[in-house]
């Protein structure tokens, strides 16, 4: 604050007012008779400096319109602060900013202050207060003295609240707005004197006097004249010094070029040399093993994305039906050893990948008067595996035994897994799956057991030093003759492909699976012969004298189809290949004929239907006393019973 | 085992993979005594001709046996080779398990029982 003018304007106001009051807004307003063009004359300067606090002019200004109000005399009762405390605090905290002068933060007023301020203006009179208000003043004076005359009218009958009013919002807005109007006007004869100083520039290199006349010095000093059109910039011609120079580097960036292309030649070079020895290792690996007869195709790897071959070795195509392993393989290269490798691709529902199991049959052999098995027999293990296993160095690459390896091991999982759907129907015939994954099959005296057996199991690593056993040859065959008739399977499979059109991807477990039932058919066929030859010695042999009895396997006629000639040599292949295994795929029949002294005739027929069941056919014929017995029977007890019946009533007493 | 006519032909392929890779080769020693013959050392220039004579040489035996393969292609389609995609299947794998299973079978059967 300048204090020197302040106080000159105190004075003023001492001596005009006489009365010490801070000064009212509302006075200002007041009709103004001399200074009505000072103002606006004044304002862009004053608008300018008003923080700045110390303007001559505006004292002026400010302290005439006092003067004039002390002549009306009318708003002198209106207390000023109460219109301060009247107004909004948006508008009051600029104003008491604006009064305390710039630097000022509104979070520094404290109340100390302002008491240390009050005592201030209370010793010092009123003089401190004064000059403050009067910076605010002049902007409110512009505001109301724009139409001087009409101002004058109103301000007779206007009441002082509407005018409070008015002042209120027009006092900032002014302010403001002529501040936007006043940076429009610079802008726009900024960007027009710029339009005009290209425009000059544009022309000069037409017509440079009439251009020159309308240059800013400050262009011309700057910017050649004509400099917008290039053609008119002359450019230096080059020195030897600089042309020679310029010509080296050429030259070194020429070479330097052909040095990294030679280098990148070779490398490249290397790098191919490097794979065309794998791809031709690979390939020449590939005519050597693989023989036409394997089915090889593209196929896409799908964990390196790369394209390479695929070798099917699954059953699909063989008349198999299993779905759980596709059975295709990829041939591919193993970085680290450099080797072909098959790796199979397991699909998502493959049961456990890469475990390498076969199947074993044991055989367990009741020890009598006690309820305890006893290992008798165990199917050795497959060649195929074991030479992979132990195979010397000179295998290590034979895709040969690879693939071998791996047709064995899906065969043997196909195996097992129709054995599994056979079994569930055979629960009431003693056969049984334990622990969800051994098949085992109960007869009065031995067990059976059938499992997949992984080849690096414990009993099998030491498999070689057990001590050959009674039964093993029999679980041998056994084996044996259960993969054949998987085979077999297969190939009814294959002729039931070629007949019908409709194909039947899932086998019928009662009418297709024929693993377990041909055996164990086989095996209680020759427990019920034993049964039945002992009931017929007793109650028919034993009783009846001289009497002698022989048995006879019957056999089924083989069906010598003459159809086959006209069929399809595939089929009839097919057609004969399946009928060698006719005799164990057909159910056994045996017949027992007694010998009787005279003409009768008493014969009994054992029949397993189904391969398990039991029935037994009695025919007896009496010639003499006219009777015949034909009956069949599901249970032993009534066969003796009916023996029993026939021997006394009609053998005996003849 | 691949029969030989099939073996000749990869093994050609084989040739034919090299020459072009070593055509990489004497591209890089081409581009080699040009820089040197840019450096100034003329004396170079008789192996430069060499190179380059010895590139087109290459390239040109390389894609005359590379055409001669490919009419070897063409001309076994129909007879070596079928004119269509065909999924091959893998057939015959039943009459191998039994073959194999047999042999086992007359092996065990021949041998007397142990006991």
């Amino acid at each position: 604050m300048s204090e020197n003018h302040d106080e000159s304007s105190n004075d003023l106001n001492l001596v005009e007012n006489g009365i010490q009051l801070a000064l009212d807004p509302n006075l200002i307003t007041l009709p103004l008779h001399g200074s009505v063009s000072s103002p606006l004359t004044n304002a862009p300067n004053s608008n300018a400096q008003t923080s700045e606090n110390g303007n001559p002019d505006q004292m002026d200004v400010d302290s005439e319109p006092a003067q004039g109000n002390n002549n009306a005399g009318q708003s002198l009762i209106n207390n000023p602060y109460g219109l301060f405390g009247q107004m909004p605090l948006e508008h009051l905290i600029p104003l008491v900013l604006q009064q305390k002068g710039p630097g000022f933060k509104f979070a520094d007023l404290s109340e100390d202050a302002l008491e240390e301020e009050i005592e201030k203006d209370k010793s010092g009179g009123d003089e401190d207060a004064r000059p403050d208000l009067m910076d605010v003043d002049p902007s409110e004076n512009q505001v109301e003295e724009v139409p001087p005359e009409a101002v004058e009218e109103d301000n007779q009958e206007t009441t002082k609240d509407g005018e409070k009013e008015e002042e209120t919002i027009t006092q900032e807005q002014f302010v403001r707005m002529r501040r936007e109007m006043v940076e429009h006007i610079n802008i726009a004869m900024n960007e027009s004197s710029l339009a005009l100083e290209f425009l000059s520039l544009l022309l000069s290199s037409v017509r440079e006097s009439v251009a020159l006349s309308s240059m800013s010095p400050f262009l011309k000093k700057i910017v050649p004249v004509a400099s917008l059109n290039s053609d008119r910039v002359s450019s230096e011609p080059k020195t030897v010094e600089d042309q020679l120079t310029m010509q080296v580097i050429d030259r070194g960036w020429k070479i330097r070029c052909l040095n990294e292309s030679r280098t990148l030649l070779k490398e490249n070079h290397s790098m191919l040399e490097e794979k065309l020895k794998n791809e031709h290792r690979y390939w020449k690996k590939i005519s050597q093993y693989i023989s036409n007869k394997d089915v090889i195709f593209k196929l896409r790897d799908k964990s390196t994305g790369l394209r390479s071959l695929g070798v099917k070795y699954g059953y699909e195509d063989s008349g198999s039906t299993y779905r759980l392993d596709r059975g295709v393989a990829i041939l591919k290269t193993n970085p680290e050893t450099n080797t072909l490798e098959l790796v199979p691709i397991t699909g998502e529902n493959s049961p456990s990948p890469h475990n390498e199991k076969f199947i074993r049959i044991r055989i367990f052999t009741k020890i009598e008067f006690e309820d305890d098995y006893i290992l008798s027999g165990e199917s050795s293990v497959d060649n195929v595996f074991l030479n992979s296993d132990s195979s010397g160095k000179k295998d290590q690459e034979d895709i040969r035994s690879q693939i071998e390896k791996l047709k064995a091991l899906i065969f043997e999982q196909e195996l097992m897994y129709q054995l599994r759907r056979e079994c569930a129907q055979l629960i009431s015939y003693g056969v049984t799956i334990e622990n969800e994954k051994k098949v085992v099959i109960e007869l009065p005296n031995e067990k059976f057991e059938i499992e997949l057996v992984s080849l690096d199991d414990a009993s099998v690593v030491n498999h070689e030093q057990d001590a050959p056993k009674i039964n093993d040859r029999r679980a041998n065959l056994m084996l044996i003759t259960v993969r054949m008739l998987l085979v077999v399977m297969f190939k009814k499979n294959l002729r039931q492909r070629l007949t019908s059109s409709t194909r039947n991807s899932h086998l019928n477990v009662d009418k297709d699976i024929l693993l377990i039932r041909p055996l164990l058919g086989k095996m209680r066929h020759q427990n019920y012969k034993l049964l039945l030859r002992k009931i017929l010695k007793t109650h028919v042999l034993d009783v009846v004298e001289t009497s002698t009895f022989s048995e006879t396997v019957v056999h089924p006629p083989r069906h010598e189809n003459a159809d086959d000639v006209n069929l399809d040599i595939h089929i009839a292949k097919l057609n004969q290949e399946i009928s060698t295994f006719d005799r164990l795929l057909t159910t056994c029949k045996t017949q027992f004929d007694v010998k009787l002294v005279n003409e009768d005739k008493l014969s009994l027929t054992l029949e397993s239907p189904n391969y398990c069941n039991l029935a037994v056919r009695v025919l007896y014929q009496n010639a003499s006393k006219n009777v015949s017995f034909d009956t069949r029977f599901s249970e032993f007890k009534e066969v003796e019973e009916i023996l029993h019946f026939i021997v006394n009533e009609y053998i005996k007493k003849t | 085992m691949q029969p030989p006519y099939v073996r000749e032909r990869l093994d050609s392929l084989v040739q034919i993979d090299e020459q072009l890779c070593s055509l990489l080769q004497t591209a890089s020693q081409v581009v080699f005594t040009y820089g040197e013959l840019k450096h100034g050392n003329h004396d170079l220039k008789p192996q430069f001709e060499q190179h380059t004579r010895e590139f087109y040489t290459t390239l040109e035996s390389s894609t005359n046996q590379l055409k001669q393969e490919i009419k070897l292609l063409d001309e076994n389609v129909g007879t070596r080779l079928l004119p269509i995609n065909v999924n091959k299947k893998a057939l015959g794998q039943d009459d191998d398990k039994l073959k194999e299973q047999t042999e086992l079978l007359k092996q065990l059967l021949d041998k007397p029982p142990s006991n």
